[in-house]
């Protein structure tokens, strides 16, 4: 009976103490144990969409010194701690040390901060991009622009300049697998050239370059090649350095306030 | 090599972005490209009929199981397609879409929406289709949210609060492209929300008109009210889509109960325009004619049916209809030019009149009106139809209506208003000995007579589909999807998909053939011959 109460107790104070976590409103853990600590659950958790090193995937770029729902500590805390609904950011799980500790590490790879100058002309970039670089034929930036490249209307939380320069000389170091070629040769010779939407063992869907929606069945088909290559071109040689940093530093413009 | 191939198709391939744009002329012409199903009831009429006949009486006992698509939900899935040009668009409740290919059920795209928690929905986080215009889609979301999606790809093009979810307001109907403009209604009937027909600009979303169906003072009707501030939470929600004669350049709506449901004495008068038909200017809003058909409602007999426009012979004269079994188990002809009542007369079991007096209002008995003790009244609470379509075939000249017998025993109590929460006042209950039964009845559209009748169970929420093949299509709550023949009401096939089935059927073509396609349960059932 009496173990039933201590325990209890040690319950209840454990609650006390994680709700006290959730009210905090700067770091208190930030030593240098702290951050290798915070590197090491990180490396676990959360680097499969960050990148090992931070600087994005599939989720934001952590490298710039400020984060779409906030940059101050508590706001970093409760990214962390509850996630972001519909962002695919999920909850981490129970308040406490381990939650600042990630806090802690993220901070630390704040060294592309957006103090650092940005060469170039987003204005420039600006015309570039729905001009000569034709991107906007795949590309949409706010609701204006092609649907069968990534919409890049928030791609400056995702990624940072170095890697939108290295993607616009060579898209296919890193190729999204939603934006992987796809060919699909029609029984008769007809090519489709696209970007998969889904597949199963039977057929496959995909939106081709001309943006029509196919359901093809593989038994259609005489031929079905899918490579992780982008249809994207590379604009090495085809702009010269300061229109690239024009160009990177539109893309880099491009960050909505959610918060 | 790769690329230069790539900047050669950039440069020469036309990347129209007219493909598939469901203009509003096709959606006028829809009669002209019926292998598609283009609107919640099909076309403009709200007839909800095909001209396909590639499946008919002769080939309808080979009807087979072609796929399903399953859907993540625990909500009841009330959803009608949408197919346009050889991609279907529906929605999975809560208030989520998909992009399907028709001839496998397999995924183009998903649409999901995060909704806080709290949603005030008095019958289920449910919904029951899109609209299209453009190319764009259209959906009507339970936190009440309009969303434009890229029929494309799903991506959301812009998303606008219609009103204020803490209120009690939520949207679960498909909405209506007329235009350029997209029509939406509101839920909220039971939650004492002011009801309006919204008209969104279907590029920006911006708000081009609002018509409050419950007036406020100073405006006609407003003293059907008294003279309190009833009419503040007045409800007759517009919960269901309406239709549209472009000829005569009008949309009819039907309009939801008053609120509180059950205790009309915090609203005395006739409450207009709750329960009623009401014909708008789909340019700007304005009222051109009501028909209420069921003053003072204290039994939620919302007006919440499909509004079936037909054109057709009646005593001797071509004229424009608008057909209407009412939820109040009266079956109603009226003028679609003017509301004038050219018929009434009741289509199901009914205590509650003793009948329509020539101007369409009902001579009430009084022990059919709820006290504090209770009454028990046919049709119950959920109508003698409800919100599920009818369907009118121009080829037999029938309209056929899922008709639920079913009494209710309910009271009138008090009820005080608490924005967010159920405003009733009343409890309610079915009988333990209960004689309900339900069927579907095919009504001589000029007269109201039954031509015929097919029995089901105790109870019934199928939309009906009927077609050129004279074939009408509809669905039991045990899951039975059944065809009828269309002339007498017999029993050509049926197949079990195992769940409730509260939605309406739909057809078209894919690949050339005739499919037909039900939402049951928690999943969308296609079938087709071979």
């Amino acid at each position: 009976m009496c173990s039933k109460w201590i325990l209890g107790l040690l319950l209840a104070l454990s609650a006390c103490e994680l709700v006290a976590q959730d009210e905090e409103t700067s770091n208190p853990y930030t030593s240098e144990t702290d951050i290798s600590a915070g590197a090491e659950i990180f490396k676990v958790q959360c680097s499969s969409c960050h990148g090992g090193d931070g600087s994005g995937g599939k989720g934001p770029d952590l490298t710039q010194g400020q984060f779409r729902y906030g940059s101050s500590d508590a706001a970093l805390y409760r990214t962390i701690r509850f996630g972001v609904p519909k962002s695919g950011m999920p909850r981490f799980g129970p308040a406490g040390i381990r939650v600042w500790r990630v806090v802690a590490y993220v901070r630390s790879l704040s060294h592309n901060t957006r103090e650092l100058n940005v060469p170039g002309d987003p204005e420039q970039g600006k015309q570039l991009f729905a001009g000569r670089g034709n991107c906007t034929q795949c590309h949409m930036v706010d609701g204006v622009g092609g649907r069968v490249g990534p919409d890049l209307s928030d791609i400056a939380w995702m990624r940072s300049t170095e890697h939108l320069r290295a993607s616009l000389l060579d898209p296919n170091r890193e190729v999204d697998r939603g934006y992987r070629s796809v060919e699909a040769v029609r029984k008769g010779g007809q090519v489709i050239k696209g970007v998969p939407l889904n597949e199963d063992p039977y057929s496959i869907q995909l939106i081709d370059l001309e943006e029509k929606l196919h359901s093809l069945l593989k038994s259609d088909l005489e031929d079905l090649r899918q490579e992780n290559i982008s249809w994207m071109p590379s604009y090495q040689g085809v702009f010269s350095s300061s229109e690239l940093d024009n160009l990177v530093a539109y893309l880099y413009s491009l960050r909505r306030k959610v918060y | 090599m790769r690329y230069c191939a790539f900047l050669i198709v950039l440069v020469t391939l036309p990347w129209s972005t007219a493909l598939g744009q469901m203009t509003y002329q096709r959606l006028l012409e829809s009669d002209r490209e019926p292998h598609n199903w283009v609107t919640y009831s099909g076309s403009y009429n709200g007839q909800r009929y095909s001209q396909l006949e590639q499946i008919n009486v002769k080939n309808v006992q080979k009807l087979e199981f072609k796929w399903a698509f399953q859907m993540r939900t625990l909500e009841d899935v009330e959803t009608t397609p949408l197919v346009v040009d050889d991609i279907m668009y529906l929605t999975e409740p809560p208030s989520n879409a998909h992009a399907l290919d028709p001839r496998t059920g397999r995924t183009y795209w998903s649409y999901k929406r995060d909704l806080p928690d709290e949603i005030h929905t008095c019958c289920g986080r449910v919904n029951r289709g899109l609209a299209m215009l453009g190319e764009k889609l259209y959906l009507g979301t339970v936190d009440a949210h309009l969303v434009a999606l890229d029929a494309r790809t799903g991506s959301v093009i812009w998303d606008i609060e219609v009103a204020d979810r803490h209120a009690g307001y939520s949207l679960t109907l498909a909405p209506l492209a007329v235009k350029d403009k997209i029509i939406v209604g509101v839920s909220g009937g039971e939650y004492g929300i002011r009801g309006f027909l919204d008209a969104y600009d279907a590029e920006t979303g911006k708000r081009v008109w609002r018509f409050y169906t419950v007036p406020e003072p100073g405006e006609p009707g407003n003293d059907s009210w008294g003279e309190g501030d009833a009419w503040k939470t007045g409800g007759a929600p517009t919960w269901m889509t309406g239709s549209f004669d472009p000829d005569l350049n009008l949309i009819y709506w039907g309009t939801g109960n008053p609120a509180p449901d059950f205790n009309g004495a915090v609203r005395p008068g006739d409450n207009l325009y709750s329960d009623s038909v009401i014909a708008l200017d789909p340019d700007n809003g304005q009222l051109k004619w009501y028909f209420q058909f069921t003053p003072h409602d204290v039994w939620d007999w919302d007006a919440a049916q499909i509004p079936v426009l037909v054109d057709t012979d009646f005593q001797g004269q071509m004229r424009k209809l608008l057909l209407w079994p009412n939820r109040n188990a009266f079956y109603y002809v009226l003028d679609r030019i003017t509301g004038e009542l050219l018929l009434v007369r009741p289509f199901a079991q009914q205590t509650w009149a003793q009948g329509i007096d020539s101007k369409g209002r009902p001579i009430i008995k009084p022990e059919a009106i709820p006290t504090d003790k209770g009454v028990v009244v046919f049709p119950g609470i959920q109508g003698a139809t409800n919100w599920f379509s009818p369907s009118y075939s121009p080829q037999t000249d029938l309209l056929y209506v899922a008709i639920r017998d079913v009494p209710t025993f309910l009271s009138a109590n008090d009820v005080e208003y608490d924005p967010g929460g159920l405003y009733l006042g009343s409890r309610w209950n079915g009988l333990s000995e209960d004689p309900s039964w339900a069927n579907i009845r095919a009504l001589i559209p000029q007269t109201g007579e039954v031509k015929w009748e097919y029995p089901l169970y105790r109870d019934v929420w199928t939309g009906l589909m009927s077609t050129a093949g004279n074939l009408v299509f509809g669905g039991s709550v045990e899951g039975q999807f059944f065809a009828l023949d269309a002339l007498t009401g017999k029993e050509l096939w049926r197949s079990n998909v195992g769940g409730l089935i509260i939605s309406g059927p739909i057809t078209y073509l894919s690949g050339g053939k005739q499919l037909v396609s039900i939402a049951a349960g928690n999943a969308l059932f296609t079938f087709g011959l071979d």
